[in-house]
């Protein structure tokens, strides 16, 4: 499931249904777009060995470096305090370069949303 | 993000999710922003009083349960009295049992009432299966502020499916007000026999959805637990068959398999942590679904019995919001918009739809207001190209 990838008209698409770039795919971006494809799958591998779910990874984490605690987490996306302590300490647990590969991706998608 | 917001100033994330008291227990948190506080009481009982973190956050609706009463004035009267008294932020015109067409205009008249003397949002509700035709609701739509399509049962089966989205099209439509849909389910009937499946696709197909808490099955039924690879609810046997052994950990819930089948509190409890970390994750998947990548989703995801309606009302929501609702289009007639509606409606695709609509947004940026004919000529061009 992981490893699908779609290239759908003008945009990139994963296995995990969320849109990479929403730009025209030309030569001079396309190592670019690999790049990020790859991080993607990397991330996906990372939370796959963790039990973590992607699309509940990316809202959690984005809070978690706001700075709010578990509690206030849970309540801005509306899911059971429990599964955001078990995200927490999930991430808690990563090696360094996992953390950082998760962090740039989580802050990629913060971007793609903002465009 | 796309909201709602209501008269008083207060925002409702859409597609709206609802939350009881027992789910914000349930979950250890005093409130959830900008979704929808759900409260139905007895209608014997007096009204519950709401907490103030919760009327701080969240858009609260808090009624007597009608459903098993029928219809009658004063019924109506002493509902909506006993729903003012608890103040809530909308107010809803429930619907009651097996109530016949005479009935729903009564209740459609009644919201025009309350829509002349209040500035309060009105909700009104119509059972799944109501025998009335839709030109009630298109001619009283003055009446009411939402439409709730309650169904109210804890399991889903195709031909009710296809009553509800039968309902949302017709609604979305030809009123232009929002849908949401009220006591659905999660569970609905899998393509095999006897299979059944999370698939939590409401907020896919409509503005909101309020969770069916009744739980089913009767006591004696074989015990099931959802699967987090397939979605699907399975018993024992079903998981063995899998590929699980009855020591597999499922790390979700840090439980093994023979202790999420066991036959007691602690198993329940591991069972209904597992049902909740899965719909919990499926919803956020299906919050970050696009046009693009819907289709490969629902298609991946949901039993195939419930594709074509769930692509269908996907793409009619598109439209809803990208048409009915843009103000960059507010320089055409409703005429207008009917047309070029109906000309991307030929699409049933929404990564198509998506296409049709983002060279329309481009066209209207480069050239300003154009003629309603050059943008149908845009998406006919974009459609013939897909």
């Amino acid at each position: 499931m992981y490893s699908k990838r779609l290239l759908l008209g003008s945009e990139i698409y994963t296995g995990e249904h969320k849109c990479l770039k929403r730009c025209y795919v030309t030569i001079s971006n396309m190592v670019e777009l690999l790049e990020v494809l790859k991080k993607e799958r990397l991330v996906e591998q990372i939370c796959k060995e963790h039990s973590l779910n992607v699309a509940m990874l990316v809202p959690i984490f984005e809070n978690w470096m706001r700075g709010y605690n578990n509690n206030v987490v849970a309540q801005k996306i509306g899911v059971h305090r429990v599964t955001v302590q078990r995200y927490a300490a999930a991430l808690k647990e990563l090696t360094e370069s996992d953390f950082i590969l998760i962090k740039e991706y989580v802050l990629h998608k913060i971007l793609e949303e903002k465009r | 993000m796309k909201t709602y917001t209501t008269n008083a100033g207060k925002e409702l994330s859409m597609p709206m999710r609802a939350y009881k008291k027992s789910d914000l227990e349930e979950m250890d948190v005093s409130s959830v922003e900008s979704a929808l506080f759900f409260n139905k009481f007895a209608a014997s009982k007096t009204v519950p009083i709401i907490d103030e973190a919760v009327r701080k956050d969240m858009v609260v609706v808090n009624y007597p349960d009608v459903t098993q009463v029928t219809y009658s004035d004063e019924h109506l009267r002493m509902a909506l009295e006993k729903q003012i008294g608890g103040k809530p932020d909308m107010l809803i015109i429930p619907t009651f049992k097996k109530e016949t067409r005479y009935d729903t205009i009564r209740r459609l008249k009644v919201a025009k009432e309350i829509r002349d003397r209040t500035r309060m949002d009105i909700i009104f509700e119509i059972s799944y299966n109501a025998d009335i035709p839709i030109e009630d609701l298109v001619s009283h739509g003055i009446a009411y502020d939402v439409v709730w399509v309650h169904f109210g049962s804890h399991y889903m089966q195709p031909p009710a499916f296809y009553k509800i989205a039968n309902w949302i099209i017709s609604i979305r439509r030809l009123t232009n007000h929002p849908v949401q849909t009220s006591g659905v389910p999660i569970l609905f009937k899998g393509d095999q026999p006897g299979e059944s499946v999370l698939m939590p696709c409401w907020p896919l197909i409509s503005d909101g959805w309020i969770k069916c808490w009744r739980k089913g099955g009767s006591q004696n039924a074989a015990i099931r637990a959802i699967d987090p690879k397939d979605h699907k609810n399975k018993t024992r046997e079903g998981w063995l068959k899998s590929g699980y052994t009855l020591g597999t950990e499922i790390k979700m819930i840090g439980r093994t398999v023979m202790e999420l089948f066991k036959d007691s509190k602690e198993g329940e409890d591991a069972r209904n942590a597992l049902r909740r970390e899965v719909l919990n994750e499926t919803l956020m998947e299906v919050k970050q679904v696009s046009p693009a990548t819907m289709e490969s989703y629902v298609g991946e995801k949901f039993a195939k019995s419930y594709l074509y309606p769930i692509i269908a009302l996907y793409s009619e929501k598109l439209v809803a919001e990208n048409i009915f609702e843009n103000h960059e289009l507010n320089y055409l007639t409703q005429d207008d918009k009917l047309l070029l509606a109906n000309s991307l409606r030929k699409n049933v695709s929404p990564a198509i739809l998506q296409n049709q609509i983002r060279n329309v947004m481009e066209l209207l940026k480069s050239q300003g207001q154009v003629p309603v004919d050059a943008l149908i000529t845009e998406v006919e061009r974009t459609g013939a190209e897909a």
